[in-house]
């Protein structure tokens, strides 16, 4: 028998059987401009020759599961012939939902799974759930720790003790990388250059260029100088998608700061942008959205703790995550963190060498332990019991 | 940063100044941040396709073009209907005032305690000026120029 893991998250699907790699797989269909009338599926962005003006259609809404048609192509298309083969009668799979996902979601979950792709059975379990397995199992002798989870469509805080989630103790933030790209091409169309429609562009000139500042103000200083004291602008040279496949930074000595570049292509240029836009994970009231930032929200979940646990969890936090790829965030974050809490507790960050993949991972080693067997429901159980068995035993 | 408008709706004229009141510029912050959470600004490409002659079929949203093989059942339109709700609709259904806490309501991050920061609307950079019409922030007179030209009236509903 097979175990199929799959972190379905909004943006991208991490999926692999338990005995291989993981493949990391965008989680929505597209239109592009160049064919109308196709739609292309999950990884046959691949095929699109000039993404400009991409068009996607997204299964999820602020994180949640909504439309299902879509997912059901995109997941028709990963376990179909081209991609994973599964032989769902003789193949369990893991699956991840978002924290305190909503019943009609499970229900349709329960249904698809079992009834629609017969798979023989299912765990159905928190992304953040599996890191934290995958952090006791690297970090036998901790008792706790806290999970931040910062993806596509928000950010999680998520205490674990052991194998016990601390279900009361978990924040949730409204800003995730789907906000921070729209803000990005929100401010560069209006300062400089129409990208509005550019999504798929923008957000690559996001992971490029963007960093978190380690002393916001003093950036914001060298941002605003001249010519070549300002070490924080970038020209980036955007993608025409024949000459130029891919957009990237002119390298410094190519820079020209004052007058106009002879060379043809587009250039944006960037300055406070490059970090102003992933502060907004630090301090979301920037741009209006009264939360919390990551590091007054872990104290505000550790402080809701039992106080006998509150040092375990300052010393055990753990990053994933895309946004915590942004150069800058793992330091300011303990920085912060260690600002605000009390002098004589140690605090320590740890950033996964793939964060991305760190809850994917973690439900690999899950489908190998001992235990894995007692955590999934068979499909005969469905079939006997209906939702309430899946109820009894999954935890979301 | 020479600061180049390049899209030319941006702009628009500054006509008398008048004073948004506290309801509007809140109004107009919750569109601000409904856009941020928008999949896509343009239209779908499909549909900005020239209009098909008599014979041609469109195929609807997020529906393939290809002939459906099916392998599995298709389930009655009571199925179907379960399967199209948007957030707000789901969201709704779940009646959390009702249900024990936590939920999804109760996990929002509460409002940060830290004194708010403010930034030029126009450039980005720290602003200590708002601006009388409509609360919005900026830095300098050049910025406020640029500000009252361009987006200052422009977003009220
Ligand atoms: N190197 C990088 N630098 C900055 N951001 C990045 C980087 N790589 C990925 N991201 C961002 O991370 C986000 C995706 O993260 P992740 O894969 O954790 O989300 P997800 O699991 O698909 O979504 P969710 O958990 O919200 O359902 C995207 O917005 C992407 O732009
Ligand atoms: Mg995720
Ligand atoms: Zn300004
Ligand atoms: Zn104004």
């Amino acid at each position: 028998m097979a175990t199929l893991v799959l972190d379905n998250g909004a943006y991208t699907a991490k999926i692999g059987y338990n005995q291989e790699k993981v493949s990391v797989i965008p989680n929505c269909q597209f239109r592009s401009k160049t064919s109308r009338l196709k739609t292309f599926t999950a990884n046959q962005l691949d095929e699109i020759k000039d993404p400009s003006g991409l068009f996607y259609i997204l299964p999820f809404q602020k994180g949640y599961l909504v439309n299902w048609d879509v997912q059901r192509k995109v997941w028709d298309h990963l376990f179909g012939k081209e991609m994973f083969k599964v032989d769902f009668a003789d193949t369990s799979v893991v699956i991840t939902e978002p924290y305190f996902n909503f019943t009609s979601i499970q229900e349709s979950m329960n249904e698809i799974l079992f009834e629609e792709y017969q798979f023989q059975s299912a765990l159905r379990i928190n992304a953040g759930s599996l890191s934290a397995h995958h952090y006791f199992h690297t970090n036998p002798s901790e008792l706790c720790c806290m999970v931040v989870d910062t993806g596509f469509s928000f950010t999680h805080i998520a205490p674990y003790c052991r194998r016990r989630k601390m279900k009361e103790s978990i924040r949730r933030i409204n800003v995730g990388g789907k906000l921070l790209t729209n803000h990005l091409k929100e401010i560069i169309s209006y300062r400089q250059l129409h990208v509005m429609d550019e999504t798929h562009v923008i957000n690559q000139v996001k992971e490029d260029v963007c960093y978190v500042s380690q002393h916001f103000y003093k950036d914001m200083e060298i941002a605003q100088a001249k010519g070549e004291e300002n070490t924080v602008m970038r020209d980036y040279v955007l993608p025409d998608f024949s000459s130029i496949k891919k957009g990237f930074c002119k390298p410094r000595e190519e820079m020209v700061f004052s007058g106009k570049y002879k060379t043809g292509e587009q250039i944006l240029r960037l300055a406070n942008e490059r970090f102003a836009v992933p502060e907004m994970l630090f301090h979301p009231s920037d741009i209006g959205i009264q939360e919390m930032g990551i590091p007054e929200a872990i104290v505000h979940s550790v402080e809701s703790l039992p106080e006998e646990m509150q040092p375990h969890f300052y010393r055990n936090v753990v990053l994933t995550g895309g946004n915590t790829l942004f150069p800058g965030f793992r330091e300011r974050l303990e920085a912060e963190l260690r600002a605000l809490v009390p002098a004589h507790l140690p605090v320590s960050v740890m950033l996964p060498a793939n964060p991305v993949c760190y809850a994917w991972e973690g439900g690999k080693l899950l489908a190998h332990n001992p235990d894995y067997d007692e955590m999934v429901v068979m499909r005969e159980d469905y079939e006997e019991n209906g939702h309430c068995i899946c109820e009894e035993k999954f935890d979301i | 940063m020479e600061t180049v408008f390049l899209y030319p709706t941006a702009r628009v004229e500054a006509g008398q100044r008048r004073v948004l009141d506290e309801a509007t510029r809140q109004r107009r912050l919750t569109r601000q941040l409904e856009a941020l959470e928008k999949d896509n600004f343009q239209d779908d490409p499909l549909s900005s396709l020239p209009p098909p002659g008599p014979t041609a079929r469109l195929p609807a949203f997020s529906e393939s073009e290809e002939p459906e093989k099916k392998k599995r059942k298709t389930r009655g339109d009571h199925f179907k209907q379960r399967f199209r709700k948007n957030f707000t609709t789901l969201l709704e259904e779940e009646n959390l005032s009702e249900k024990p806490e936590p939920n999804y309501l109760s996990a929002a991050a509460p409002p940060s305690s830290l004194p708010a920061r403010h930034f030029c609307c126009v450039c980005g950079f720290p602003s200590h000026y708002t601006c009388t019409t409509c609360g919005g922030r900026y830095c300098s007179t050049k910025c406020l120029c640029t500000h009252r030209e361009t987006r200052c009236l422009k977003w009220t509903l």
